[in-house]
């Protein structure tokens, strides 16, 4: 009977859907940022997944009889349940859709989370700790039987887990959003992860949502002289700063920031090790430095790296920030990040303080 | 002949100890792990797979039948080869410091997983390729093991040897260094825990190949055990005992690269077992007839070896400690207190 229920119900959200043109059978859903997936909308509310290996799934919703003609493809009946994640970012797309009650098992200990919801879980035992992704204990990976597994594959692929969870036939999801340069084509995927959730509808609303605001942003300091920024971390002598072509220097320009390093590996992702040298005499100028690290607690901290650093202007005046510790796991909260930027590079346009994910640095 | 008759009965004795406890570690290790089965649940599931009796799977099945027993042959048979490629190299260089990687076997391996972890190289596929890392590893080690060999037959010198295959390791090493200065610090990461070496995730295709190719070569070690005696006595004590010994260093270094380049493509570069255990070997027996020593060797490697593993995932578990950093921990300890106790000179 309740199942009954359930089918009625879910054939009122496919039709809704396709009646508002959010979703129709026989389209597929528009990507704005990243071509690394796929999703094929057919008739009954089923679809066609292909993931970020390349490998197609059919999502049938559950209740329904898998369609015909479709033989060679695995199914997944949606929504799923009993989710490994191989990865933080991955808990940060599933946020918005409030489905991280999936979530059973994950690859970073208790005190790696800065997500509410898994960080709960593991206190309670919702969510087990499965050890670290390049060596887990398999043991409790079966013993948990997890229905599914998200991992990523790309420059630094899972093969350990992805191996054996062949042998274990745990099926695995590839969600490689970590490989995309554009800020907003790793929050993208959220589509994907999503769709496996029947959660179609409220990734479309939230990603569009999110771009507005961004949109929206641009108008607040068009006309502004952009500050300089210096954006980078010290380790063992060495500074690591983001390529131009890559997410950060890109959100730095949504919030209104000129960035030093522009010229740096232009169509490079990721970040660049450079010498001190290089990076104070382009450093020196900046109106503000982020630290892109939470190893440090005051300026004296990155000083103490390198004394030289105490003559950049930012250091000066005071226009120091570093990342919050939750930085890295606000993947779905990209344009919030971007916002925050955007009242620390403009600090006259913006009177609220938002300081969520970055922290202002004193001596 | 009641010496020598005494002495076969010890060895015998001590095969036979090494046999069983060989064997209690296999069961030590299928039946420990993170999730507890009893060991009464542990023999019905090996009967029923065994006996390819038809049964439903159970998680319990599962753990034990596609994690822990492939994972336990491989650290055995890896421990056993890199045992067995120290002593071959031991003798041949006549030297008790040399190990099975001393030939830059590991650091060929370590630099083709470089290229492939660091420097991306990845023959444009950008996806995680099944025995990718296998092969690189391989392929470097055997790479390395060619040019060693084609310098081998112009040098007499086994000293020469030695230090052809330390420069040999330090240039690979040296590359490694300039890959992991331009890496980022995820590629690194990944890296440095390659290098650390784990039998984690080992596959029953993966066993399948190590056990075909590790166990005929481990057995053809016995077969040179004759040469390897007398070339204890010096290269001109061989040659009078009709040894050829151009022959004889190509087989004992082709042995030992082959099983320590194997071990090393499957698990990383797994240290220490290949240069403590000969010497462990030695102490128990008290012998250097290596038609004792070898298969002596090779079930004290895969007693180590998979005792250190059992340590390696059950201790810390779920947090997996890298296998090369408890067989140094316990191997170290081992050899000091059995060579104190034995007062041996190697």
């Amino acid at each position: 009977m309740l199942r009954r229920k359930y089918e009625w119900i879910l054939m009122l959200v496919v039709s809704v859907l396709l009646v508002s043109g959010v979703v129709s059978a026989g389209s597929i859903l528009e990507l704005r940022y990243t071509n690394a997936f796929n999703i094929e909308y057919l008739e009954n509310g089923n679809k066609i997944v292909t993931d970020g290996d390349g490998v197609d799934w059919l999502l049938v919703p559950q209740g329904q009889q898998v369609p015909t003609g479709y033989g060679n493809l695995s199914v997944i009946y949606t929504p799923i349940d009993r989710v490994l994640l191989a990865s933080t970012t991955q808990a940060c797309l599933l946020r918005p859709l409030e489905v991280l009650d999936s979530v059973v098992a994950v690859t970073a200990s208790l005190d790696s989370w800065y997500i509410d919801e898994i960080k709960t879980g593991l206190q309670n035992g919702t969510v087990t700790f499965v050890g670290e992704d390049w060596a887990p204990d398999f043991e409790k990976i079966q013993e948990i039987d997890p229905d599914y597994a998200v991992v990523y594959t790309g420059s630094y692929p899972q093969t350990t887990l992805i191996e054996k969870f062949k042998e274990l036939n745990i099926p695995y999801l590839v969600d490689n959003e970590y490989i995309e340069s554009k800020a907003f084509g790793r929050m993208e995927w959220i589509k994907f992860l999503a769709t496996f959730y029947n959660k179609d509808d409220v990734a479309v609303e939230f990603f569009d949502s999110a771009l507005q605001q961004i949109e929206d942003l641009q108008g607040v300091f068009a006309d502004r002289e952009q500050p300089k920024v210096v954006w980078g971390s010290l380790y063992n002598g060495k500074v690591y700063v983001p390529q131009a072509g890559s997410y950060v220097a890109e959100m730095i320009a949504l919030a209104g920031g000129d960035y030093v390093f522009n010229h740096l590996g232009v169509n490079e992702s990721g970040s660049a090790e450079i010498t001190l040298e290089e990076f104070y005499v382009q450093a020196i100028d900046a109106d503000i430095f982020i630290y892109s690290s939470w190893d440090v607690l005051s300026t004296d901290d990155i000083v103490k790296q390198a004394q030289i650093l105490a003559e950049l202007k930012s250091m000066k005046n005071g226009n120091v920030w570093r990342y919050n510790e939750n930085w890295y796991q606000s993947l779905d909260r990209t344009h919030l990040q971007i916002v925050e930027l955007a009242g620390i590079f403009h600090p006259t346009l913006f009177t609220e303080k938002i300081n969520d994910y970055l922290t202002q640095l004193k001596k | 002949m009641e010496i020598i008759a005494k002495k076969t009965r010890r060895y015998t004795m001590v095969l036979t100890v090494l046999s069983v406890l060989l064997l209690l570690t296999f069961l030590l290790n299928v039946g420990l792990g993170s999730v507890k089965i009893s060991l009464i649940q542990v023999f019905w599931e090996i009967k029923k797979m065994v006996f390819h009796q038809q049964a439903e799977q159970s998680v319990y099945r599962a753990i034990i039948g596609q994690i822990r027993l492939p994972r336990t042959l491989a650290a055995m048979i890896s421990g056993s080869s890199l045992a067995v490629a120290g002593l071959l190299l031991q003798i041949f260089f006549r030297n008790p410091l040399v190990g099975p990687f001393v030939l830059g076997i590991s650091s060929g391996a370590t630099l083709a997983v470089g290229l492939i972890l660091l420097a991306g190289v990845s023959f444009g596929l950008n996806t995680a390729i099944p025995f990718l890392i296998v092969l690189a590893a391989f392929s470097g080690s055997v790479l390395v093991m060619i040019v060693v060999l084609l310098i081998s037959r112009k040098v007499k010198s086994v000293v020469t040897l030695l230090i052809i295959g330390l420069m040999a390791g330090y240039f690979c090493s040296s590359v490694t260094s300039f890959l992991m200065a331009f890496a980022e610090k995820e590629e690194v990461k990944g890296f440095i825990m390659w290098t650390m070496g784990s039998f984690s995730g080992f596959s029953w295709h993966k066993v399948t190949v190590l056990l075909l190719i590790a166990l005929p070569i481990l057995l053809a070690t016995l077969l040179i055990s004759k040469p390897l005696n007398a070339l204890l006595m010096g290269e001109s004590y061989a040659i009078s005992m009709g040894v050829n010994i151009k022959a004889t260093r190509l087989i004992i270094v082709l042995i030992s690269s082959l099983l320590a380049g194997l071990v090393t493509a499957f698990a990383g570069p797994v240290s220490f077992v290949g240069l403590s255990v000969p010497h462990i070997s030695k102490l128990c027996f008290g012998t250097a007839d290596n038609k004792i020593l070898i298969p002596g060797t090779a079930l004290l490697g895969g007693i180590i070896t998979g005792l250190c593993d059992l340590f390696a995932r059950t201790v810390f578990a779920p947090i997996e400690v890298p296998i090369s950093a408890v067989t140094s921990l316990l191997g170290a300890p081992i050899v000091i207190f059995l060579l104190l106790r034995r007062r041996n000179v190697l």
